[in-house]
């Protein structure tokens, strides 16, 4: 067992070497004392990062012997098979090891042009090697490269779209986009999330808050009160922070109604024994914001930290003083 | 010795009979030594393996918690071995319910006080439900050699699971079912995690049973389990290192509950399949051989 067989047998890669993500003038950078079939034998080898990359610097120094290469690694390849029986778990625990790779080989730099080289040189249609490889790169907040990627499987009709992981990849695409926040300025944008919304079938609460986004940033105030009311009875159902996104769109809307009635759900659902969460902030800023107050917005940045983005506030007031 | 939780926000997802079987795994197949703990102690199940034969200089651990909390003498803490490698630290005598029901009012207690002060630092590093989750790893590692300790926790937002939920607990598996409710109640849960940057929690979800419904359904459910699903999502997953979500199939044999379900089972049996996969996720977290050193042996 060695790193040809395990990359045929868990993605039909037949022909891979370790430089895949570099261009040429750095893999010149790189002097190993030992061959590409031992240098790839341990970068696509499931083994810690932190050895992996000392094993590397050391391959830089001197050589090792490819026999012993052989038999230690053979050992890894074979366990490493034997760990999971369900070949998806297996393909998702491998591609850490995968992408660990590539961010020792690029020095921790993974942008869009290695992302660009990785689709030029990997040949494989194996749709879990990509499935898996996207999904590692978005749940990295990657945004931009997960988008390329997903065009790039999309165009080339990687994925079936009867797969089960088909709807899961549009979700990761609507992801993409959205983490531009590109989509607030520009139409283009905007049409492709709107579309793919449409396309997602299980993901209830994600489909009609972007549904109203999308009324909202199309300034379509009478079909935004349609939707509301053809989904108020679902929404009321929804946690406390599903709940306050849709009242901030609500509020960009100039609804009053609308507000009225969310703040209604909201006491429903005893935003008031929040106090001192970051749902009773965001809701306390939002409230704010509908009633034209002053916003301290350095304290609610500083505040929300991760929690809740101010980027639909930007817009909204980007719109306001235009 | 590695411990290891294993927590389900809502009962009867079949957490204690997955702990079980993964140490059953791991104690025959891979020859580890594991002590299970019944830590669900207002509804315990391990409990009922054991045979009750307490010795008299040793006490339950329902009883040794209260004597910490008390700051009372302590006694070892009783424990029984129920199979090779595997020993069983029961809550109390199931046989004995009434002095039972006595300790946990006495109890209750100093669960109040501690979820008022859990997650106050002590000094930098430390919160007074890590202080106290080391004390009683501390207190088990002494009644024997293990290699993992498990904890079945009781569900909910609760008290004990307050300390269970400590950063110093090595390992954390997460069970819930296939519905919203358990879904949305668990990432509750893991929202209120205190955030550490020294030490991330280690995390797996496990989602179980798996329904025999359309398979796009379940892919969707799949994905919110793994936090997947939008934005604020995938930043609470990066504050753990999140190990993926894995699933178990409805396994009749394991439903009837019965210790030996797990060795009834055929080989190619799904149910045991899924099992050895989490099993073995856990243990090659804590088992892999340094590669450096094996190399330096060779050369």
């Amino acid at each position: 067992m060695n790193y040809k067989i395990l990359l045929n047998q868990l993605f039909e890669i037949k022909d891979i070497y370790w430089a895949f993500a570099l261009t040429k003038e750095q893999r010149k950078k790189f002097n190993f004392k030992n061959s590409d079939k031992v240098i790839n034998n341990i970068a696509f080898s499931p083994i810690d990062k932190g050895e992996k990359k000392e094993l590397f610097n050391i391959l830089q120094m001197k050589g090792i012997s490819s026999n012993i290469i052989d038999v230690v690694f053979e050992k890894k390849y074979t366990n490493f098979l034997k760990s999971y029986s369900n070949q998806d778990k297996l393909i998702e625990k491998y591609m850490k090891y995968f992408y660990e790779w590539i961010e020792i080989v690029t020095k921790e730099q993974i942008d869009i042009k290695v992302i660009n080289r990785i689709k030029k040189n990997i040949n494989t249609k194996n749709h879990l090697f990509w499935f898996y490889f996207i999904k590692k790169i978005y749940t990295l907040e990657k945004y931009e490269e997960s988008y390329s990627l997903i065009r790039y499987v999309k165009k080339q009709k990687i994925i079936d779209k009867q797969s089960s992981k088909y709807e899961e990849l549009i979700l990761y695409e609507f992801y993409s986009i959205r983490g531009s926040k590109e989509y607030l300025y520009e139409e283009k944008w905007q049409k492709k999330l709107c579309n793919l919304s449409k396309k997602l079938k299980n993901f209830e609460v994600l489909k009609i808050t972007t549904i109203l986004e999308c009324n909202l940033l199309n300034n379509e105030k009478e079909l935004f009160i349609k939707n509301f009311k053809k989904y108020e009875f679902k929404i009321l159902n929804w946690n406390i922070m599903d709940i306050l996104n849709i009242y901030e769109l609500a509020i960009y809307m100039r609804e009053d109604n609308i507000i009225d009635e969310i703040n209604n759900f909201l006491q429903l659902k005893d935003i008031k024994e929040y106090i001192g969460s970051s749902e009773y902030l965001i809701y306390e800023f939002l409230t704010k914001v509908s009633n034209n107050k002053f916003i301290d917005e350095n304290y609610y940045k500083k505040e929300f930290e991760d929690k809740f983005d101010l980027y639909h506030y930007e817009w909204h007031k980007s719109k306001k003083y235009n | 010795m590695k411990t290891v939780l294993f927590y389900s926000f809502k009962g009867g997802v079949g957490r204690t009979q997955s702990l079980l079987n993964i140490a059953k795994y791991l104690t025959e197949e891979k020859n580890k030594k594991i002590a299970i703990v019944d830590f669900d102690i207002y509804a315990p199940g391990l409990s009922y393996l054991s045979s009750n034969k307490k010795d008299m200089d040793k006490e339950y651990f329902l009883k040794y918690l209260v004597n910490l909390f008390e700051e009372n003498e302590k006694k070892d803490i009783f424990t029984e071995q129920i199979a090779k490698n595997l020993t069983l630290i029961p809550a109390y005598s199931m046989q004995n319910i009434m002095p039972y029901h006595d300790l946990l009012t006495d109890l209750s207690q100093f669960l109040y006080s501690i979820k008022q002060s859990s997650n106050i630092e002590t000094d930098n590093l430390s919160t007074i439900a890590d202080n106290i989750f080391n004390v009683i790893k501390e207190d088990i590692s002494r009644t024997g050699d293990y290699d993992y300790i498990f904890f079945d926790a009781r569900t909910g937002i609760t008290e004990v699971s307050d300390i269970l939920f400590s950063k110093d607990v090595d390992f954390k598996v997460i069970i819930s079912s296939y519905n919203n409710q358990n879904i949305y109640g668990t990432n509750e849960i893991l929202k209120i995690l205190p955030k550490s940057d020294i030490q991330k929690h280690q995390i797996l979800r496990v989602l179980s049973p798996k329904p025999d419904v359309e398979n796009n359904k379940v892919e969707a459910i799949l994905a919110k389990a793994d936090l997947v699903t939008d934005d604020n999502h995938i930043r609470l997953r990066s504050k753990f290192d999140w190990l993926g979500t894995m699933e178990i199939p409805y396994e009749q044999e394991i439903v009837l509950n019965d210790f030996n379900s797990w060795d009834k089972l055929d080989e190619n049996n799904s149910y045991k399949k899924s099992i050895k996969d989490i099993a073995n996720t856990i243990n090659d977290k804590f088992n892999t051989e340094s590669i450096l050193d094996e190399l330096q042996n060779l050369t």
